[in-house]
């Protein structure tokens, strides 16, 4: 019997072994998740990939191919790929060292930093997205601050461009680069530094062959979450950029809101579903392959 | 012995209004393996990282060969660290862990290469020189850890309770390895530990520390056979410990009145100083008869017998908390039972005297 306390030779047999609970009753404890998971992910995902790929004639692939024949739906998808990389990158540079200032802040600084990382979370992305529209507009508060500091002349235009896109879609998914690398760096033993420096290793040494490689997997999370919730993303855009400018999630909302075209809709969400994955999966391999190398 | 290899002198160091260390002098000769014993809190760590330069003192010297290092960063002192926790870096192999000290310093990929091999093999390690850092026994991380210090040859080893994570066999198998190993490349050490075993087993000298200080700086003969303080007496081996006042001290010779009864010590001290008695339990004998009449003499009753495989320890409770302790071969020990009253005997050159410290 698995649960039997065995008392080994030199322990201590005063208090009996802290016990697990059965392998039974452990798997219960999966199942309300996993049903979650089951009406919630994969059965519409299955209904997806099905409407996907059906067509009058029957099951085809023609969907995709008609939708990647169009010279204009890959300028869709670079759209999208180009603002989500930009957006995970300019989140990656931002985040990374705000990680490291929460790692090494204490008592109520850390508190204050991690409340002002957390809350804005529970304003939803609407109101952040049409406060951005207020604060790029060319009366709007970031163009008044660059002309009181006389980096610009007149107003810039910030609103409706890609740079004003990136800007608010940083502010929304930085807490969810932060946070992972973050929680990761906050594990690494402190005596780790301190030995390569007792091997000779400055500063800049110490972080690039220690500090850099043990935090990269905070850093696969964070691009992780950053990349497919900006491949993704569907108010900001709408409300930064505008219809004109096209991307998949864009695409996808007009053509089951607008059009009524559920193939249409279900063949670019598996499209936009196959990037986002594909790249968090790259992602992931490209850091194991730089580990094994080093 | 030529004491001025390591000099560090003056040094202290506070956190916020707590003093860790305070005036700390500590001088170690060339190629010398020397311990700093001492309970848990008393600065040990703290002082070996003021050493590697990891922490900055609050005042005083460090210097290494005439060299003054105090205001060196840590990655320009050459000195190799042995951390209790290992601090193995995970994501390296091995291999790789012993190369990093070597990497730092430019040497040749045929350098590194070679020096790796030779490390490893010191440490009885070349065929796992692949193997990632986790896959390691707790001994086979504690030689990593060795190899990977003394491969970038520091001009000194500092070792933080290495082995306190290992069981007793594998201790002390590690403890005789390490020790051949630095006598034969020469190199001087400074071991942590607060086991005092250990510490008389490897050490050239050992420098007791309580509270910041360095009680006693002794060979393991001297700190066991005469400690100069009580504090030493308690924390290096056993001992019976008896608080008394002395009632009359003259020619060098004290008389103590203590709760077992009266004993003699060959001090001076005022009457009525409060002094403790120390007794090494070996140099005790039981119920045999005082040959000189100088020797001190106490009957006691006997509480309780304690055997240790190859001798037997027999206990006396006095009327305060003290404990009489002698020690004795099982048999002898077998021929008591407690309950008894017996005498236990001991010399004047044996019966140890110091005064008593507020602490
Ligand atoms: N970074 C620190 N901040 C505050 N107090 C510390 C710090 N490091 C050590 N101490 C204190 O200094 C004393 C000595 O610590 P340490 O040198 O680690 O002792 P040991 O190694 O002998 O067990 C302890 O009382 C400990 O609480
Ligand atoms: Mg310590």
């Amino acid at each position: 019997m698995a649960s039997t306390t065995v008392i080994q030779a030199g322990a201590a047999p005063a208090r009996p072994a802290a016990r697990r609970p059965p392998p039974e009753r452990s798997a219960a404890l999966v199942i309300p998740a996993s049903a979650f998971m089951l009406f919630a992910y994969a059965i519409p995902l299955l209904l997806l990939l099905i409407a996907s790929v059906r067509t009058p004639g029957g099951i085809s692939i023609m969907p995709f191919v008609d939708f990647l024949s169009d010279p204009f739906n890959w300028s869709i998808i670079w759209n999208t790929l180009r603002i989500a990389l930009i957006t995970t990158a300019v989140a990656l540079i931002l985040g990374y060292p705000m990680a490291f200032a929460l790692n090494s802040a204490k008592g109520w600084v850390l508190g204050l930093l991690l409340i002002s990382l957390i809350l804005p979370l529970s304003v939803g992305v609407v109101i952040k997205a049409f406060s951005w529209q207020i604060l790029l507009s060319s009366n709007g508060i970031v163009n008044l601050t660059l002309q009181a500091l006389h980096i610009t002349d007149g107003p810039i235009r910030l609103i409706f461009t890609e740079t004003g896109l990136v800007l608010g879609a940083v502010n929304v998914f930085l807490p969810f680069m932060v946070l992972p690398i973050y929680s990761v760096i906050r594990l690494i033993d402190r005596d780790l530094t301190s030995a390569a420096a007792c091997l000779g290793a400055g500063p800049l040494t110490q972080f690039l062959r220690v500090t850099l490689p043990l935090s990269m997997p905070g850093v696969v999370v964070g691009v992780a979450f950053v990349f497919s919730m900006s491949v993704a993303m569907y108010v900001i855009p709408g409300l930064l950029m505008g219809d004109r400018f096209q991307t998949l999630a864009q695409v996808i909302g007009r053509s089951y809101l607008l059009l009524r075209n559920e193939s249409l809709g279900s063949t670019v969400s598996v499209i936009l579903l196959l990037i986002a994955v594909s790249v968090v999966v790259a992602s992931d391999r490209l850091v194991r392959r730089l580990r094994t190398v080093q | 012995m030529n004491s001025d290899y390591l000099t560090v002198t003056n040094m202290t160091k506070r956190f916020g209004a707590t003093t860790v260390l305070d005036n700390l002098d500590f001088r170690v000769a060339p190629a010398e393996f020397v311990s700093l014993l001492g309970p848990s809190g008393c600065g040990k760590t703290t002082l070996l990282r003021l050493i590697s330069g990891l922490m900055k003192a609050d005042g005083g010297e460090i210097r290494i060969d005439g060299e003054d290092l105090t205001r060196l960063p840590a990655y320009k002192r050459n000195i190799g660290v042995v951390f209790q926790s290992y601090a193995l870096f995970p994501h390296l192999t091995v291999a790789e862990n012993v190369a990093f000290g070597l990497k730092t310093r430019r040497a040749s990929a045929a350098e590194i290469k070679q020096t790796v091999e030779e490390s490893l093999e010191m440490v009885q390690l070349a065929e796992h020189r692949d193997r990632p850092i986790t896959a390691l026994s707790g001994g086979q991380q504690q030689r990593v850890a060795v190899a990977r210090a003394l491969a970038v040859r520091p001009r000194l080893l500092l070792l933080d309770e290495p082995f306190s994570a290992l069981d007793r066999k594998l201790r002390e198998r590690m403890q005789i390895d390490l020790r051949k190993l630095l006598r034969r490349l020469n190199i001087t050490a400074i071991f942590v530990t607060h086991d005092q075993d250990e510490a008389l087993v490897m050490s050239d000298r050992i420098a007791v520390m309580n509270h910041g200080r360095i009680e006693q700086f002794a060979d393991p003969a001297s700190i066991y056979q005469k400690p100069a303080t009580a504090f030493t007496l308690d924390f290096v081996g056993q001992s019976t410990r008896l608080a008394g006042i002395v009632v009359s001290s003259h020619n060098g010779l004290a008389e103590v009145d203590t709760a077992a009864g009266r004993v003699r010590a060959r001090a001076n001290y005022v009457r009525g100083s409060r002094v403790i008695i120390g007794i090494r339990p070996e140099n005790v004998r039981v119920g045999e008869t005082v040959a000189d009449p100088d020797d001190n003499a106490i009957s006691v009753h006997l509480s309780d017998i304690v055997y240790l495989g190859a001798k037997a320890h027999l206990l006396a409770a006095s009327e305060s908390s003290d404990r009489l302790m002698a020690e004795v071969p099982p048999a002898v020990a077998a021929a008591h039972a407690p309950g008894q009253d017996v005498t236990f005997s001991w010399t004047l050159d044996d019966t140890l005297i110091f005064p008593v410290t507020e602490d």
